[in-house]
């Protein structure tokens, strides 16, 4: 009887319980390789042969905290084509490379060039990422290195996170695809209730989008939330 | 080799956006012309046969930035970050060196309060010396074998050179700030200039800062606190209290010391930033005149 099972519905996520609790994990694309000191875990398959998971950590990953309190979508899926706004050094990005796969294809925008830098090591290795460096408020200045992608996320902590996170998906995320936004309250606005900056957040969003989901990620990451949107067919 | 070459280019003209296809030695190939251009090149470019040209392209690109983003911001910053870091090292070693040699010799750590001049007194002088110099006649520390002695010494020995490298960087920083924002410099100085600096991320950046934020750098925990709670008073000053022409201006008189001295020296970040005429003598003058 295998210890890893899928997670859920989440075919690319899967799951082990270590004692009383439930660790994440993806596949790992590049066996034998860490990309931010996380454990790795091993199972076997089918014929018998050795499979490699590695550990997704809620704590330092927020698409991880939202899969753990139970988002009911991540879009993502295997051969996918993802938008990955705030990229940063790479270890959330290193989960979604490993469920999109070697055909898949993650753009992971930074507009830092320091962090971008440690992208540019993990997309050199897995081969299903292009890492850009650009602002992403101003979509037209990438607009032609990237092309049309099934799902956007984006975790950057910004005032105008809501109208960005709008731009980018009206422009990249094909008809009929999920939108996957992280909010930390406190880079909106520092003096208001994240409840309220939450609701505001909801009602920009609601606007040009479809809101199918909404999570707030503590104990993982304080005064956080998660939305997953539609974009109308 | 960027993406124009990978994928097509895109040209503006008559109102319209057109899409030349290049091959690799820039011979055009085929011309499309379409209303809706933007939406059929980012889905012609989900193909399969574009995959590894979006990959490889954006991977030279963004290396190329990469290495460009890296300027004299960057090593002021580094070197100041060197300096406070050095200082909270020899602050730890000097702290298990007056430790270790007070087992030897504790009249002399207990006289010497500054960590520098210790430092440079027991490599310099024996202790049997310094006794005569101090008319002492018994020492509440015993004599140590000489290969104990050494040990300490030693070590004292790798803290002065680290405090030599300290004046080093802050030697390298005044002279990097001199040139690199003259007008700040001759406001600030090198230590101080280089700090805003540092908080301000790039010269760029702090040349498009407002001067209350200048004022403020710094003290980003009481702001918070304050903008939290309006009841809680705003700070008045941040890293610019350390310079004496707000540190010496009467109690009543340093916020507006901090108010004015941080306008000036926004001032002098955009005139440096932009390349302008040096004018750091002019407004050290207006600065002055207010200031009475």
């Amino acid at each position: 009887m295998p210890n890893i099972t899928q997670f859920k519905h989440f075919k690319g996520v899967y799951e082990i319980k270590v004692g009383s609790r439930s660790v994440l994990l993806t596949k790992n694309l590049l066996p034998g390789k860490v990309v931010y000191g996380e454990s790795l875990y091993y199972d076997k398959d089918e014929q018998g042969n050795k499979v490699e998971y590695r550990e997704w950590v809620p704590k330092r990953s927020k698409l991880g905290a939202a899969l753990m309190k139970d988002v009911s979508q991540i879009g993502m899926k295997e051969n996918d084509y993802v938008l990955y706004l705030g990229c940063s050094t790479g270890t959330t990005v290193s989960h979604v490379s490993d469920i999109i796969g070697p055909n898949g294809l993650v753009f992971a925008l930074d507009f830092a060039p320091r962090v971008l830098r440690d992208m540019v090591f993990v997309a050199e290795d897995r081969k299903n990422i292009a890492p850009i460096l650009a602002d992403a408020n101003k979509p037209e200045t990438y607009s032609y290195l990237i092309s049309e992608v099934d799902t956007v996320f984006m975790d950057i902590a910004q005032k105008q996170q809501a109208e960005i996170f709008i731009k980018n998906c009206k422009a990249f995320l094909k008809p009929g695809g999920f939108g996957l936004l992280a909010v930390k309250a406190r880079s909106v606005d520092v003096t208001k209730n994240p409840k309220d900056v939450f609701r505001d957040i909801r009602a920009k969003l609601e606007r040009e989008l479809v809101v199918v989901d909404y999570r707030e990620l503590a104990p993982f990451e304080m005064d956080h939330a998660f939305f997953v949107v539609k974009k109308k067919l | 080799m960027d993406l124009k070459h990978a994928v097509g280019h895109f040209q503006y003209s008559e109102g319209k956006m057109h899409l030349i296809k290049f091959n690799s030695d820039d011979e055009i190939l085929g011309l499309r012309d379409d209303g809706r251009i933007s939406d059929l090149l980012l889905k012609e470019l989900r193909w399969p046969q574009y995959r590894e040209k979006l990959i490889n392209a954006n991977i030279v690109l963004v290396k190329k930035a990469v290495a460009e983003s890296v300027n004299t911001d960057t090593h002021i910053i580094q070197s100041i970050n060197a300096v406070a870091e050095l200082d909270k090292v020899c602050n730890t070693l000097v702290k298990r060196i007056r430790e270790w040699y007070g087992y030897y010799y504790p009249e002399l750590e207990h006289e010497l309060l500054d960590n520098e001049l210790f430092i440079k007194k027991i490599l310099q002088e024996t202790k049997s010396a310094d006794m005569i110099a101090h008319n002492r006649m018994i020492s509440m520390g015993p004599e140590i074998d000489h290969k104990d002695l050494d040990m300490i010494i030693g070590f004292a020995r790798q803290v002065d050179d680290l405090y030599a490298e300290r004046e080093r960087l802050i030697t390298y920083i005044d002279n990097t700030m001199m040139i690199y924002m003259p007008n700040v410099y001759s406001l600030t100085g090198g230590l101080i200039g280089a700090k805003l600096l540092e908080k301000a991320k790039s010269l760029r950046h702090m040349a498009f800062l407002p001067s209350s934020t200048i004022q403020l750098l710094g003290a980003e925990k009481a702001l918070f606190r304050h903008l939290r709670n309006k009841k809680i008073r705003p700070p008045k000053h941040g890293l610019i209290l350390s310079h004496p022409m707000v540190m010496d201006a009467k109690r009543t008189d340093r916020g507006a010391a901090a108010r004015m001295f941080a306008a000036k020296i926004s001032i002098a970040a955009r005139v440096d930033y932009f390349h302008g005429e040096f004018i750091g003598d002019r407004l050290r003058e207006e600065l002055e005149k207010q200031l009475r």
